[in-house]
């Protein structure tokens, strides 16, 4: 029985042993899983806010995107912590009342005075230049106007596309002049035309582009602008670059039979020669600043005061042409060598707008005859 | 004045005055389908199941709406304006308890199941509000957002946004 009670101590002892040896290798076995758990909580950054019974995760993607929308641009790009919230994000429309893509023309200016000045300095803003465009991954400079977005920084072309995708824009201004020569110039061309070909996927309110001083003439076409009139409610152009008297009358047509999303298009500047080509389309002669027609439109006429910019402080001024044509008012004119014209087209939304246009101060009815 | 009995997951009863109920377009849908608005149909008698809303969350929402009664109910989604909406003092005061825990959630998705806009809206604009100016890990701390992505994941979205910063 001693033998017994002490093979069974023994044993006991044996067992408690192995239980022992047990125990601690549970212990152990808890340790590492509670440091596994514990390091893989690390990994996760898990925080007491995720133990709650309802974390942000908890909520639906609808909802998570509703709250996404309230939020400026800088914050909800931060707020896109995990795979879910990214995708939210990139799923969700928001609305910016005014955005800005704009060269950083403050220091393009300076660097133009120091090219004009002194070669040396030429070859220090090429190559600040191109280290600001040669990147495909960041190619621009922002500046932040008064309800803009951006600061002077270097921003993702990606992240400019992901933004450009989901908003809708009070008011978004386009403005790369372009700069440089040689390799200089086909990158702010690269560049320009990339944002360009964005622009048609936007929805905007009001447009403003300036166009690269190289770019305007080549891209600048029909097809892009039917492009743009389908993104925009107002349009402003620096130039009518190559249009073509036809394709303005297309825009006319869409304008007129509201098939289109435009409602005012100003083209700053526009040849004499297409002004009055797509004006005689519409079945309006231009003559020697007289107007002819045997259509059923109004014409007044219109002196409009510039800001005196000579030395003498000579009232500057040029004579619009106000013809309405239905709903739509056409303003456009040319200067005195019959070179440079300028046009626009407002199409009113209501008749009582139409009435009120008509009854501007300054106005002057004149005659329209028929030939 | 009428009152219809709205009933919690947790089968809590709320008596609650019909004029209130016209800030949900859910229970207002349900109101009339069930012809409670008849003169002949016992209202009191007929409670309004809301099996997605716990009792503590609902009585929330009553809070909210009694004290929003009589304001202009939203009517469509207009996200255009999002950016001007101002959380009123109130609202802003009645969620800050909740804040950054279970209930303030909650109580949005119930607002999304009962369709009170405004709640909402106020609701989802005061969440924003609290990522504003933060940093990511901030925001994941506030909020339990768990870290699921790659080191490298990480680095393109942080060079993604160092402009931002």
């Amino acid at each position: 029985m001693l033998n017994d009670s002490n093979l069974q101590s023994n044993g006991d002892k044996e067992t408690e042993k192995t239980n022992e040896i047990g125990i601690q290798s549970n212990i152990q076995s808890n340790r590492h899983e509670e440091e596994t758990i514990g390091s893989a909580l690390d990994a996760l950054c898990l925080v007491p806010a995720l133990l709650m019974t309802f974390p942000l995760l908890s909520l639906p993607d609808e909802i998570i995107g509703y709250i996404y929308s309230f939020l400026p641009i800088k914050d909800r790009m931060r707020a896109r912590l995990c795979k879910r919230l990214d995708n939210v994000e990139m799923q969700h429309k928001y609305f910016a009342p005014r955005f800005n893509i704009d060269e950083n023309d403050a220091k393009i200016t300076l660097w133009r005075q120091l090219v004009v000045n002194d070669d040396n300095m030429e070859m220090v803003v090429q190559r600040r230049a191109i280290a600001l465009t040669r990147s495909n991954s960041r190619w621009f400079i922002f500046r932040n106007k008064p309800h803009a977005l951006f600061i002077d920084r270097g921003f993702p072309f990606d992240t400019l596309k992901r933004i450009m995708k989901n908003g809708t824009f009070g008011f978004l201004y386009v403005n790369i002049t372009g700069y440089g020569e040689g390799e200089l110039l086909k990158d702010a061309i690269l560049c320009a035309w990339r944002i360009f070909r964005l622009l048609p996927e936007c929805n905007i309110d009001e447009l403003k582009i300036i166009f690269p001083f190289s770019l305007n003439k080549d891209e600048m076409v029909d097809k892009y602008l039917f492009l743009l009139i389908d993104a925009c409610c107002k349009l402003k152009l620096g130039c009518t670059g190559k249009l073509t008297a036809a394709g303005l009358n297309t825009l006319y047509k869409r304008v007129m039979d509201r098939t289109c999303k435009l409602y005012f298009i100003d083209f700053e500047y526009a040849p004499a020669g297409l002004l009055k080509e797509f004006l005689l389309l519409i079945g309006i002669k231009f003559e020697r600043g007289e107007l002819f027609s045997e259509r059923n439109v109004e014409a007044y006429n219109f002196k409009d005061v510039q800001a005196a910019d000579d030395e003498e402080g000579e009232e500057m001024f040029r004579m619009n042409n106000h013809v309405f044509d239905g709903n739509l008012e056409m303003i456009f004119g040319h200067d005195e060598d019959d070179t440079t014209g300028w046009l626009s087209m407002n199409y009113h939304r209501t008749k009582e707008d139409v009435v009120k246009a008509k009854s501007k101060k300054g106005l002057v009815r004149i005659e329209v005859s028929p030939q | 004045m009428v009152l219809i009995t709205l009933v919690s997951s947790d089968e809590q009863n709320f008596p609650v005055e019909r004029e209130l109920l016209k800030q949900s377009g859910t229970i207002e849908t349900l109101i009339v389908n069930m012809n409670l608005d008849d003169e002949d149909t016992d209202a009191a008698a007929m409670p309004i199941p809301l099996p997605n809303v716990k009792g503590d969350v609902l009585e929330k929402v009553i809070q909210w709406m009694e004290h929003h009664k009589g304001d202009p109910v939203k009517e469509g989604d207009n996200e255009d304006n999002n950016a001007e909406i101002v959380v009123p003092q109130w609202d802003d005061d009645f969620f800050k308890p909740a804040m950054y825990g279970s209930k303030h959630l909650e109580l949005t998705v119930a607002a999304s199941y009962l369709d009170i806009k405004n709640l909402l809206t106020l609701s989802c604009k005061a969440i924003s509000n609290t990522f504003k100016g933060k940093t990511g890990p901030q925001i994941r701390e506030e909020w339990g957002v768990p870290n699921e992505f790659t080191p490298e994941e990480e680095e393109a979205i942080r060079k993604e946004n160092e402009w931002s910063e």
